[in-house]
């Protein structure tokens, strides 16, 4: 089941970019397809929230923080990749945030400090919460250095 | 490790004498004052009035006693001790905007400025004109230059600019020198040719860090062979000359960092706007920059226990029940460090270097004792 996850960002992100080239119009409807068809939202989260599914969240995180849409100037790329960061953040127990943030490297805290931030930006109903969990766990992490290099970063996630 | 409270203003720069009795320093106005060194006291001497606006880079050539201002009214002047006062001479830079640092080079016979209009002067005495002359070089630079170091060579520059890059220069000035030996940076050295650009951090390669900020100093190492900057993006940068792809960064966790020197060839000593030097050590077999530790005055000890009554009160004015607050109070100087300089030992194998700051104060620091302080700090 994860191995969705691992190997569709990376195609989606690659045939974004790729694209570019191409009319906009196709652009769209062809990202629209991939997206839905290949991401396919419902079957991921039935299996995130059911608790024999914990161990592979830190795959999953793993997984989502790969190839983040740094590069792309479409924003609903941005936007599908910022939810599914939000879900998997949201599907973590409070005590296992922070083992899922030693498993990160240090340009993994980076990004996931920019993520936070992003998610900061819209605030759902119970999100900026489990936010500021990370948050504090990722700051413990990476230390306020983290947080300039997501304000001076000049590429946004 | 000594501290002398000059100001109560930000020292916006400071620069030495040759034996370190005298310490010329700006305090945040249009003025230049020297301090000389009684004992343990700092007595003004002089005090230097020449520009309209603020004095943005002192230098002072340690060798023939000359002192190099350069200030926001877009001017320079190079001051020379005659009969006991400074006499200043105008340099032309044939900028639009503020100047912004000021260097000597090593030998003296001409000196770099950075400015805000996005270019870099040269500038040399002329003797047939009695004049000092200034030579631009422009390209590619986007932005303001904030900090500048001459390589030991007398030739190559090393300029820190707000379009987010490091690079390195050729300041070759025909008029004045031979023509230099190849170094590891490159052989071919006209004037204005760049030899050395830290490059953008790459699209997909997130491992290149440290170009995501303005470039706030530079140093280049005592054999001129590497180059160590600081950006605003909280990293560190190490290059070496010749390996352009081995750019090391450590993406540090404290605030960005202003200022940085070699005390070593394998040391680097930093600070910032975290008010506390920091130390850095790079590998050159590994090519690795790692974090040393924090150069500061040891914590004091706990505090005196605090009654029932003052601990209701903090917790009503700080919701928190303890008297100080974590951060910040601990450091030796209050405020953030702007400037940091070798006093003794050069470069190579320093013994002392000073600071200045934010908070108006100076602080002397001695490695030796860091060192012993510090049981886990090494110093290569």
């Amino acid at each position: 089941m994860y191995s969705f996850i691992s190997g569709d960002i990376s195609q989606v992100a690659g045939r974004i970019c790729c694209s570019k080239n191409k009319q906009k119009k196709r652009e769209q409807h062809s990202q629209d397809l991939t997206l839905t068809t290949v991401i396919n939202p419902p079957a991921i989260l039935h299996c995130i929230l059911n608790p024999p599914c914990t161990g592979n969240l830190m795959e999953a995180l793993q997984a989502v923080l790969k190839n983040p849409p740094i590069n792309t100037k479409n924003q609903n790329v941005k936007e599908r990749a910022e939810g599914l960061v939000l879900k998997v953040l949201s599907a973590f127990k409070s005590s296992d945030i922070e083992k899922g943030v030693q498993s990160l490297d240090k340009n993994g805290v980076d990004l996931l400090m920019k993520y936070i931030y992003k998610g900061f930006e819209r605030p759902s109903e119970n999100s900026s919460a489990v936010l500021l969990l990370w948050h504090e766990k990722a700051l413990a992490a990476g230390g306020v250095g983290s947080i300039v290099r997501v304000l001076t970063a000049r590429k946004t996630v | 490790m000594a501290y002398h409270s000059f100001l109560l203003e930000p020292i916006s720069c400071h620069a030495w004498n040759k034996d370190r009795t005298q310490i010329a320093l700006c305090p945040n106005n249009h003025e230049v004052h020297i301090y000389k060194k009684d004992g343990t006291q700092w007595n003004r001497i002089h005090e230097l009035k020449e520009h309209n606006g603020q004095v943005t880079g002192i230098d002072w050539a340690t060798e023939s006693n000359r002192i190099v201002t350069c200030g926001a009214d877009r001017n320079a002047y190079v001051w020379t001790l005659k009969e006991g006062t400074w006499k200043p001479t105008l340099v032309i830079l044939r900028i639009n905007r503020a100047a912004r640092c000021v260097k000597w080079s090593p030998k003296e016979n001409k000196f770099a400025v950075g400015s805000g209009s996005r270019l870099i002067s040269i500038c040399y005495f002329e003797q047939e004109n009695d004049w000092w002359v200034c030579k631009h070089i422009k390209k590619p630079i986007r932005s303001t230059i904030l900090s500048l170091d001459w390589h030991p060579n007398n030739v190559l520059l090393a300029a820190g600019c707000c379009d987010f890059k490091c690079r390195v220069f050729s300041a070759y000035i025909k008029e004045v020198e031979e023509k230099p030996g190849p170094t590891p940076w490159g052989s071919k050295m006209p004037f204005g040719e760049m030899l050395f650009e830290s490059s953008e951090s790459g699209a997909a390669d997130q491992t290149v860090a440290g170009a995501g900020g303005w470039v706030h100093g530079v140093c280049f190492s005592h054999s001129g062979n590497r180059l160590a900057w600081t950006s605003h993006d909280s990293t560190v940068s190490v290059a070496e000359g010749g390996k352009t792809s081995t750019v090391n960064s450590l993406r540090s966790e404290t605030l960005p960092l202003l200022c940085v020197t070699f005390i070593t060839e394998n040391s680097i000593v930093a600070a910032g706007h975290d008010c506390y030097p920091v130390l850095f050590v790079y590998d050159g077999a590994k090519a690795s920059l790692t974090f040393g530790g924090k150069l500061d005055v040891p914590k004091q000890a706990a505090q005196k226990g605090i009654s029932a009554r003052e601990r209701f009160q903090n917790l009503d004015r700080r919701a928190s029940e303890t008297q100080s607050t974590e951060k910040d109070l601990n450091t030796l100087h209050k405020n953030s460090i702007s400037q940091i300089s070798v006093l003794e030992g050069g470069r190579n194998k320093c013994a002392k270097f000073c600071t200045t700051g934010m908070d108006g104060g100076m602080g002397i620091w001695d490695v030796k004792s860091l060192a012993s302080a510090m049981k886990d700090l090494k110093i290569v």
